[in-house]
């Protein structure tokens, strides 16, 4: 599904796209009235938010009303996926509901594109999955469990490509929780990369010619990494960043008009 | 037990328990103390935290609680991509 949303407030510097990033909230009920004033610089310093996902420590409906009436009021067009807390309790539907109900645009195999700055910003989420990195990382292969999970990963990291290369935009975005590069992982432990996320999003993210990836889930990550094909890819955890947000400033992109239409043709090859 | 094996346990808990979902507290074991370490978001968190080790140690083991709470600062400045 791809959605279009006017944006509404100041624009900053013509042809520049202020991106606040944040993820992993875990909002419980021990948080209440915490939220709301930490974002509350936040309309003047960005055109829009997101949120890569565990927005809420249990993944209760509670919770997630919790999160909404803290969001309410943020002042930007906020943009978010769920992550794996959000759907431990089974109730990812009605924390979905709850933040949409608060004008949050919540993405699962899903994009918007946004009107920043005279540009059409284009974001793509999906929560991801796990599954490892190129060279050591799992197969559906064996076990109905284990091809199981790897086609999970398979699915969503498809659904994200299907997303991306979907939106007419200046401006793309990759939205996940799970990480699409063992970069921004540097500092956890080896051992759980496989469950930290998975080289299919990343390769998602490359076939795109995205201009930037954003995630969070590796609380003990890295901040900065970049795909096998130049994509910059930014781990906005809060346990990790210990701020806010992160803010990012997308200027006109790097990219030549060649080799990008060549990145959007081989997209739009694939199955 | 073997200490890897109560390791293994404690944070099987730490995850799973409803008072807690905690996936990314470390547990060290050294002698009769079991140390738990690592940032938490509120001090209900880590109370609560520390009341899931507490039931699993045995009587002879003391928990030592080495988590504090996490502090955030104001948004820094934008990186400039692109």
């Amino acid at each position: 599904m791809d959605r279009e949303i006017q944006r509404a407030g100041t624009p900053g510097e013509s042809g520049v796209v202020r991106i606040a990033a944040v993820g992993d909230l875990h909002v419980g009920l021990d948080m209440r009235g915490e939220l709301g004033p930490s974002f509350s610089a936040l309309a003047r310093d960005a055109d829009v938010l997101l949120l890569a996902g565990d927005l809420t420590q249990h993944g209760s409906r509670d919770e997630g009303k919790l999160l909404a009436e803290e969001m309410a009021d943020v002042g930007v067009p906020t943009v978010a996926v769920l992550g794996n807390h959000d759907y431990h309790l089974d109730a990812q539907d009605a924390i979905r509901a709850d933040l949409e109900g608060v004008g949050i645009t919540v993405l699962e195999g899903e994009s918007v594109v946004l009107e920043i700055a005279g540009r059409r910003v284009g974001i793509a989420g999906v929560k991801g999955f796990g599954g490892g990195f190129a060279g050591a990382c799992g197969s559906e292969f064996g076990e109905l469990e284990m091809k199981s999970f790897i086609r999970h990963t398979k699915d969503t990291a498809r659904q994200l490509l299907h997303c991306l290369r979907a939106m007419q935009c200046d401006v793309r975005v990759a939205l996940t929780h799970y990480a699409p590069t063992k970069d921004t992982l540097l500092g956890e432990k080896l051992e759980i990369y496989p469950f930290l996320g998975s080289h299919l999003l990343g390769e998602a993210i490359d076939d795109a010619a995205c201009d930037l990836a954003v995630h969070g889930h590796a609380h003990h990550g890295s901040v900065r990494g970049i795909t096998p094909g130049g994509v910059p890819v930014r781990n906005v955890a809060k346990p990790l960043i210990h701020t806010a947000y992160q803010l990012y400033a997308l200027r006109e992109s790097g990219r030549d008009a060649a080799s990008w239409e060549a990145a959007s043709a081989r997209a739009r090859s694939l199955p | 037990m073997e200490p890897k094996h109560l390791v293994g346990q404690i944070r099987e808990a730490l995850a799973t328990d409803p008072r807690t979902n905690v996936l990314d507290v470390t547990i060290r074991i050294a002698g009769r103390k079991a140390f738990i370490i690592g940032e938490v978001a509120s001090s209900a968190r880590k109370q609560a935290a520390l009341e899931v080790v507490r039931e699993l140690l045995p009587r002879d083991m003391e928990p030592v609680d080495e988590l504090w709470i996490a502090r955030y600062s104001e948004p820094g400045r934008p990186e400039s991509l692109g």
